[in-house]
Parts: C-alpha cells; sequence; structure tokens
C-alpha cells in the first residue's frame, strides 16, 4: 500500500426507495431527508394503507433523544401529537421469583466513592446486614414509585441532573408525525401494494419494485421496511434469518387496550407470567397492555384470558394477536438493499429495545452511506456492527429469563435451564465472582443498566471491588444513609408525572 | 491458600515504571490494609533516559489525584503534541502526525471527508492546517495556560527518567510503600502455583498474596516457569535490535518527538531541556553478546498477562518497538485497567479473564498502530524497510485499513489506546488517502462547507499566534 492516491468524488445515489411506512420507514425516512440534498438524491416511499402495520414499541429508551435531535423533533410537539407519557424505566415483577420486583431506572444508582462503582458499597454494607433496597439510591425509582416527574436539571451538582427519561407513545401516532414533517421536507409517498421486485441480472442488485398499479418505481438504494414480511432482503434476495428461538422461546404476543388507572405511573410494567410475561404501558389516552408467550407452553386463548385478567381497568378493544420468532437476517445490508425494522430481526420489547434497534441502523446507515459504488468494506463493517448491537442487546433480554429461580412452570424451567450464549454466560460469570460488569463502552445497555438486572435478577457478586476497604464501613453506611434522604427529599419536591404531562404535553383529546 | 485474602501486594519493576506503579497502588489503596512493597531492578532509579507519556486530564496522573502542574515543575517534563516522521517515505515530504482532534464534525460527517473533497477539487490545503496541536509544534513555543492549550484535548510529556522516579519513589514511600532493590532470583510458589514469595539475590524471601510485574527482564513471570508464553509479533513489527544514546547539552524544546528512518533502521529522538535521548532501532548488525550497546528487541505480547496471582504490566507485558509509544505508556494504560480489577482473593480467575480480554485488545490496538506506520511507509532505501515491506499486515489492521482505502471510514474497536482522530489523522498525513470520501460530504452547501471550513482554519492561525 505505497501508492498515494488520488481522491475522487464519490457518486451519489440518486434514489432512495423505502418499502414500508410504520416505524421504521417513516424514521428511515425522516433521517435521510435531513442529511440528504433532495436536489441530488431524492426519497420516495411506498406504504399501502391496506396492510396494516405492527406499531412496533410503544415504549422507547433515552437514546431516542439522540435520534429526535438530529432529525430534528420538537419534543413537546411530538409528545402532544403521539399522545405521549414519561418514562423513567422499566418495573419487572415476578421475574427473579414470583412476588419480586425490582426496576430497571434510567438513571445511576447512588454516587460513586474514590472511584468505585456504587453498588460495590451497597453489596458489602449488605453482607453487614444492611437491608436497604438498590431502588433507594436512585431517583428515577424513587420518583417513578411515587408517580412524580419533572424533566431532569442540568446542572451536574443536582441530585436531580442524575436521570434520564424516554417516552412511552402510540407507535403508529409517531409514524404518521414522522410522516408529516417528512413530507413537508420533500419526501415523496406514493400510497400502493408491491407485486414485483426486478433484480438486475449482472449482479443481482435490486433495479425496481413494481406496484399492482403496474407502476414500477426505480432505485439505486432501497430499505426494506416491510416488516416480517422482509418483501425485498428475505423474499427478493434471499437472506436468511438466523432463529434465536432456543435463547428467547416467546413466539406470539397479545395486546389488548385498556382505560387509564387513577395515577398516572412514569414507568413501564413488565410483569412475568407463567409461560411469558405482561407489558403495561400508560399513555395519555390508554393504558397499552400484551402479553407476550411461548405458543410451546400456552394456547393464544388462554394467553388473551391471562392478559386480560391482569388488566388494571377494563379493556376499550378486543385482543389482537401477532407471531414472530426471535432473531435476525444473516445480513442487514446485501447487495443495495438495506433492512431497518422487524424485516432486519426481531428482540421482544422487554427493554423496549425495537425503536432503538430501528434508529441504530438508520445511524448506522447515515454513517455507512454509499455512493453508487457500494464499497463492500462499508457493507461487511455496517453488518458486524449491526450484528454486534443485536447479540449484545440478546443477552440482556436472555437475562431476565435465565438468571431466575422460578420453578413454578415448565417455561420458567426451560429458560433457568437452557444453554445461553458464551458472551452472557461469561458476563454472568465475572459478575458473580467479582462484582465487575462486563461491557463495552460502544454498546446499548451501560453498566448501570447491567447492574440493574443483574442484581435484580438476583445474581450476587462474591467479592467486591478491594478499594472498598480503604473507607471505613461506619463511614460509608452514613454516606448511603445521606444519599437515600437527598434522593428521597428531592424525588419527594418533583411535581406528579400527570401534572407534568398536562403542563408540557398535554395531547388533544383522543377518543380513547 | 488460594482462597485467602490479599493482604500484601508485591511489585518489581525497573524503577520509573515500577515507582509508578507502587504510588498508583498506593494512592488507590490508601486507608486499606493492604501492604505494598516495592523491588526495583539495581541501577535503575540513577538510570539515565527519558520516556514519553500521556498528560492532561485524562491522564492516570490526573485520575489518581496528582498535580499534573506541580509533577511538570518538579521534573523539568516537556510537552509533545506528536511525532515528526522523517525519511519514512520515498520521494515525499516528511510529515508530523500531531495528536488531538482535526476540525469538528459538520452535519454528522466526520471533518476529514470534507478536507479530503476539497482535495479531490484541487484545494492543496495540508490536513494539519486545521489542527492546534500542529499549530503548537509549527509555532515552536507553548504555554500551559495559553489559550492555544485550551483548544488541544490531547498530548503527551516527556519525562526525565531520574527525576521523575525521584517523585515517584517519594510519594509511594510517604503513603507507607516498602522500597528495596534487588534482582528476583526465583519465587516460591505453593502447591496450586501460585506464588507465595519472591526470592531475591540475596537469598531473602519477600512474602506477597499479589505480585505485580512491571520489568523489562519479565523477572517474576520468567522464574513461573510456563507463564511467559508470548504470541510474537515479529512478523508485522519490524526490528530486532535496539539501542539507546545520551546526547548531554541544553536543548531547544522540540514540541514534538522525531523520527527519523535510516538506511538501516529508525531513530527516535526525544528532547529535555539538558540532553537529547536517542533511541535507535534497527536488525542490522545482527545483535551479540559482544555488541553491549544493542539489546534485542523482541516485539511480542504475552499470551496471558494476569496468570495466577501475578499480573504483568508495560514491558513485562507487551513489547514493541518505541516508536511514539513507550514502557511507560503502555504501563499506564494496563494499570488503569487493572485498578479497577484489583482481587481481593489471591485466585481470582473472573477477574484475570477480564484483565485478559481487555489487556489483550489493547495491546493488539497498540500493534496495529504502530504496524501501520510501517504499512504505510514505502522508503525503498535500505535493508531494514525493504524487510519492512514484505511484513504481513496483521488481519485486524488490514480490514482497518481496506475500510478506510474505500471511502475514509473508521470503526473504533471497544478497547483502543488510540483514538479514531489518532488513526485517521496517521492516514492522512501519511498521505493515504481514501480513494473517495463520504458522499453526504457532497450534500452540504458548497459555500457554507467552504466557510466553515475557513473559519476553523482561522480559529487554528489565530489561537496560534496568541
Amino acid at each position: 500500500m505505497t501508492d498515494r492516491q488520488q481522491t475522487r468524488a464519490p457518486q451519489a445515489i440518486r434514489r432512495v426507495v423505502i418499502v414500508g411506512g410504520g416505524t421504521a420507514g417513516w424514521m428511515t425516512a425522516a433521517a435521510l431527508s435531513v442529511v440528504l440534498e433532495k436536489e441530488r438524491t431524492t426519497i420516495e416511499l411506498i406504504e399501502s394503507d391496506a396492510i396494516g402495520i405492527v406499531g412496533v414499541g410503544e415504549a422507547t429508551i433515552p437514546a431516542i433523544h439522540d435520534f429526535n435531535r438530529k432529525v430534528g423533533l420538537d419534543e413537546q410537539a411530538m409528545m402532544r401529537a403521539t399522545s405521549a407519557t414519561f418514562k423513567l424505566g422499566i418495573e419487572f415483577v415476578n421475574w427473579a421469583r414470583p412476588g419480586d420486583a425490582y426496576m430497571h431506572p434510567f438513571g445511576h444508582f447512588g454516587f460513586d466513592i474514590n472511584g468505585v462503582a456504587f453498588h460495590h458499597y451497597w453489596l458489602d454494607q449488605r453482607q453487614r446486614g444492611d437491608r436497604t433496597a438498590l431502588g433507594d439510591y436512585s431517583v428515577p425509582f424513587v420518583a417513578g414509585k411515587d408517580g412524580r416527574f419533572r424533566l431532569p436539571q442540568s446542572d451536574p451538582r443536582s441530585v436531580l441532573s442524575t436521570y434520564s427519561y424516554a417516552f412511552h407513545f402510540d407507535a403508529s401516532l409517531y409514524a404518521k408525525y414522522l410522516r408529516e414533517v417528512t413530507e413537508q421536507r420533500g419526501v415523496v409517498r406514493t400510497e400502493g401494494r408491491i407485486v414485483d421486485v426486478s433484480l438486475r441480472a449482472s449482479d443481482g442488485f435490486i433495479e425496481a419494485v413494481t406496484l399492482e398499479s403496474g407502476q414500477r418505481i426505480e432505485g439505486d438504494l432501497f430499505i426494506d421496511c416491510s416488516g416480517f414480511r422482509a418483501l425485498l432482503i428475505g423474499d427478493a434476495l434471499g437472506v436468511e434469518y438466523e432463529s434465536w428461538k432456543h435463547w428467547l422461546p416467546c413466539d406470539r404476543a397479545v395486546a389488548v387496550p385498556s382505560r387509564n388507572p387513577e395515577v398516572l405511573e412514569p414507568y413501564t410494567r413488565a410483569t412475568a407470567h407463567s409461560a411469558g410475561w405482561q407489558w403495561r404501558i400508560p399513555l395519555q389516552h390508554r393504558t397499552g397492555n400484551g402479553h407476550v408467550y411461548c405458543s410451546d407452553f400456552i394456547s393464544d386463548d388462554e394467553a388473551a384470558a391471562v392478559a386480560l385478567e391482569h388488566l388494571e381497568k377494563e379493556a376499550i378493544d378486543e385482543p389482537r394477536f401477532l407471531k414472530f420468532v426471535a432473531g435476525k437476517r444473516q445480513r442487514m445490508w446485501d447487495r443495495n438493499c438495506v433492512a431497518i425494522g422487524l424485516s432486519g430481526g426481531f428482540l421482544e420489547p422487554l427493554e423496549s429495545t425495537s425503536i432503538y434497534l430501528i434508529q441504530a441502523a438508520i445511524m448506522k446507515l447515515i454513517e455507512r452511506f454509499p455512493g453508487q459504488g457500494f464499497c463492500a468494506n462499508d457493507i461487511a463493517d455496517f453488518n458486524t456492527q449491526i450484528e454486534r448491537h443485536f447479540c449484545q442487546i440478546r443477552d440482556f433480554i436472555i437475562l431476565h429469563y435465565h438468571a431466575t429461580e422460578r420453578t413454578d412452570s415448565d417455561f420458567w424451567n426451560y429458560c433457568r435451564t437452557m444453554t445461553i450464549p458464551d458472551s452472557l454466560d461469561y458476563r454472568m460469570q465475572v459478575f458473580r465472582e467479582s462484582g465487575r460488569v462486563v461491557f463495552s463502552k460502544r454498546e446499548l445497555f451501560k453498566e448501570t443498566s447491567w447492574i440493574a438486572v443483574l442484581l435484580g435478577q438476583g445474581v450476587i457478586p462474591q467479592q467486591t471491588d478491594l478499594r472498598v476497604s480503604c473507607t471505613p464501613p461506619d463511614k460509608i453506611a452514613m454516606q448511603m444513609r445521606q444519599m437515600r434522604e437527598v434522593i428521597r427529599m428531592a424525588a419527594a419536591s418533583l411535581p406528579t408525572h400527570a401534572e407534568t404531562v398536562a403542563r408540557y404535553c398535554a395531547a388533544p383529546q383522543v377518543e380513547a | 491458600m488460594t482462597g485467602s485474602d490479599v493482604a500484601r501486594i508485591v511489585i518489581v519493576g525497573d524503577a520509573p515504571v515500577g515507582s509508578m506503579t507502587a504510588a498508583a497502588l498506593a494512592v488507590s489503596l490508601r486507608g486499606s490494609n493492604v501492604a505494598i512493597a516495592l523491588v526495583c531492578r539495581p541501577g535503575t532509579a540513577n538510570g539515565q533516559g527519558a520516556f514519553l507519556c500521556r498528560g492532561g486530564d485524562q491522564s492516570l496522573h490526573s485520575l489518581l489525584g496528582f498535580n499534573e502542574d506541580s509533577l511538570l515543575a518538579d521534573t523539568g517534563a516537556g510537552f509533545s503534541f506528536g511525532a515528526a516522521y522523517r525519511g519514512f517515505r520515498q520521494d515525499a515530504p516528511d510529515c508530523l502526525v500531531p495528536l488531538g482532534e482535526h476540525g469538528t464534525t459538520l452535519r454528522l460527517v466526520d471533518f476529514h471527508h470534507y478536507v479530503a473533497k476539497l482535495r479531490s477539487e484541487g484545494d492543496t490545503t495540508p490536513f494539519n492546517a486545521y489542527s492546534h496541536a500542529a499549530a503548537a509544534v509549527a509555532g515552536g513555543r507553548f504555554e500551559p495556560a495559553s489559550e492555544r492549550a485550551k483548544q488541544i484535548d490531547e498530548f503527551d510529556l516527556v519525562f526525565d527518567n531520574t527525576r521523575y522516579t525521584r517523585v515517584m519513589l517519594e510519594h509511594a514511600r510517604r503513603l507507607g510503600v516498602t522500597t528495596l532493590e534487588a534482582d528476583v532470583a526465583a519465587v516460591a510458589s505453593d502447591a496450586d502455583g501460585y506464588i507465595d514469595a519472591i526470592i531475591i539475590d540475596s537469598g531473602d524471601k519477600i512474602a506477597g498474596d499479589f505480585f505485580i510485574d512491571c520489568s523489562v527482564a519479565r523477572s517474576i513471570r520468567g522464574a513461573m516457569g510456563d507463564a511467559d508464553q508470548v504470541t510474537d509479533w515479529a512478523g508485522c513489527l519490524p526490528g530486532s535490535a535496539i539501542s539507546t544514546r545520551i546526547i548531554e547539552g541544553p536543548q531547544s524544546p522540540a514540541l514534538c518527538v522525531d523520527i527519523e528512518a535510516q538506511d538501516s533502521g529508525w531513530i527516535q529522538a526525544l528532547a529535555l531541556p539538558d540532553a537529547r535521548i536517542e533511541t535507535f532501532v534497527c536488525d542490522d548488525p545482527p545483535v551479540t553478546a559482544a555488541d553491549a550497546d544493542f539489546t534485542r528487541l523482541e516485539s511480542g505480547t504475552l499470551a496471558l498477562h494476569w496468570y495466577r496471582n501475578c499480573v504483568a504490566i508495560g514491558p513485562a507485558a507487551t513489547v514493541v518497538p518505541p516508536l511514539e509509544v513507550s514502557p511507560m505508556h503502555l504501563a499506564q494504560d494496563g494499570l488503569r485497567q487493572l485498578l479497577g480489577l484489583l482481587p481481593r482473593k489471591r485466585a481470582s480467575a473472573a477477574l484475570a479473564s477480564e484483565y485478559n480480554r481487555i489487556a489483550g485488545e489493547r495491546a493488539r490496538g497498540v500493534r496495529d498502530y504502530l504496524a501501520l506506520r510501517f504499512a504505510l511507509a514505502d522508503r525503498t532505501s535500505g535493508p531494514f524497510w525493504a524487510r519492512a515491506a514484505a511484513l504481513d499486515m496483521p488481519e485486524t489492521l488490514r480490514t482497518r485499513v481496506d475500510l478506510f482505502r474505500c471511502h475514509g471510514r473508521f470503526t473504533t474497536g471497544d478497547q483502543e489506546c488510540f483514538s479514531k482522530s489518532n488513526w485517521v489523522s496517521s492516514f492522512i498525513n501519511f498521505e493515504a488517502w481514501p480513494a473517495s470520501y463520504d458522499p453526504l460530504a457532497d450534500m452540504i452547501d458548497e459555500q457554507r462547507m467552504r466557510a466553515d471550513l475557513d473559519r476553523l482554519r482561522t480559529l487554528v492561525r489565530k489561537t496560534a499566534a496568541t
């Protein structure tokens, strides 16, 4: 490699065709409309009103702020348009054992002491008989459980700066809102159902799609947002789907909305049942519920009955069933087609990662955006990075199922005793032996998230950081008492979640 | 025994790295009941020489609470903002690879893509016109309290061995570290192969529960028998012999490392206020026992940095040609990882695995960063360079080079000593321009983009003048 080569201008992609609306399609269109100059590159989105959308994920994680900011969305307008509420974390009920509950909050536990992560001190005090809950050291946990919320403060000295937040929203309304914003930016929406995909004879690249009307739409880059159907990446290009059902056996969900309870809680709840779990997502105008289950262990009717039985308020619509298989495409980017959303892979919404996975794929596509040449190295790099994301999140979700003491059903016996990926096994082993969290700086779930779920699921370390012994235990106990008190008072000073929603982002009256 | 607590840590090393390690451990474990002993190889506390290590807010010194300004004042250390390469490329001008960022990301596109775009249109503005660090080197002066200093996010420090050692030893002793000078003759181990004590040349035993080997000679690991398995990097990093020369006399501050290729190898020079330290790396003449000036340079890394109850860091763990990096760099990087993974028990398999995973990946990143320089060097004059040109590129580096050469893209790994800006700066300053640039760089209004770049260049120039 001794040549000092000339750099040449890339030949621009002229036409991007997004196949499928829904959350993935409109998020992609919105993001690309920010970075592509419409005189150079047109964006066309094809969707059919006749095909329903899954509307993945009604709950999000704080990473969505990054997306909304890059796309230039106004938070209040978006929240009003999507009937959104705030989210401070996810409460897991009955996961480690029946009757147990813990939260994965969006914020730190306590404060580091002498550069050592707080949970080491908490564990050390616990060995000495302290019985305070880890959640007592978390603002989002304490405030969330009390139904309180206010936007975090920016002053890092304030304890009210130690948390982040995400949204619960109606995903169909989010897609609709993105569509409005995006169409204003010149993205063309074409109504129609795709009946044919033609490939170029020379290299198998997608040349065009043909609609039922006979209209042929050509493109240079195709984004497959067609959901589970995977019209392009699967049907046309034949990229195989890799199933992870052996690790994530749930393959169905039954969703049913209900009326809101009296208190608007600023967190998602995931309650484990005998063959799956049930989400509860409070929106402004209704509460989203859904029972995710494994059809090997429970019938659809039984699953629906379990879902209805666990509603806090009466159902306001009929139960709706969904089928899926956890897994991912072997390649999310193949030739001139990038699969974004469910066409690329699916992980159950236990940690509200569906929208994040869409966002991650979009951002990586922007980082590796192709020219007409479609550089194989860029594509390989994209696939490697996205696969890594999927695997890391997969491991995090498996952890919830596997690290359990539950022995009350065949489903839990399977999950508890199944062979898990080596990567997760290693993380659990290192944490169990040393209290250290193995995580990569670039992965979605950082140290605090792993600590919340590992400890929450009952993976208790045998050792703590040696440096814990540098400070006398009674001094630590005192500092921890102060932390609890500061957090309790700070949380109590916040307005209720309902008050904040009403003031900040009240949606126009929507029919429930 | 393997389940017993760590109450005594024994460090063995040459004085500069050993004393720094002891001081770092003592600061980290202040208040605990852990006793720390340092065994330095005789003569190394007063050994002449200099080394580079990372400075600034994110440096190990800062993290441990050392006041870097006082450390600089006490040791007379200098600054380095990059490396000037001379003669590495055939028929091409010398180049400076500055540390830190060039420009700033515009509209989600990394800065260098815009420079590549302008270049494709005939613009000849050097990449370094957008680097504050390069401006500091070109200006030939640097004031730590200046406006320019605030703009520079990354720099190295050049320390004198003896003065640095003295400060670190004093600090370690003040915090209760016991120190002595001795060579390690053997280790005494228990039935499981865990070390109980090191035996020094006087025959005395120094007992410990956890051992840190940061010696050039791998004194402990060598004595552990099967613990010094090395992954050999001679196939991708040229140079098998090394010698150091000290030229006494006042020096003007260089503000960068000077690296000059010669037919038989290369010389790296570091400037101290009162001496110039030259390190010469070559393959020829073959090193013989009779040639006292040269020592063998065996590039490679231990297969397991942490083995049983002994962890090797710095020069004991990884040997590379000291091109822009020093054993101190590597030791400080290792320590940063180790301080978060210090064991409570003699046997801590999980911590050892985790440390080895991290340290192994970081070491391979350093290897690749250095190998890149030889891959990009196209000097044809001299046998050293003919051999360097024939070396294999590690697969991990090959992937990175291929990715960059296509559209100027770079993916940072999980564990890296060198940042994306360091890598991009290396590629571009060695004139390994990508075939094309990010197509999104064409999506921004050209006039606006040119104005942004003008503004950034002016900022660098104006700051340099302050």
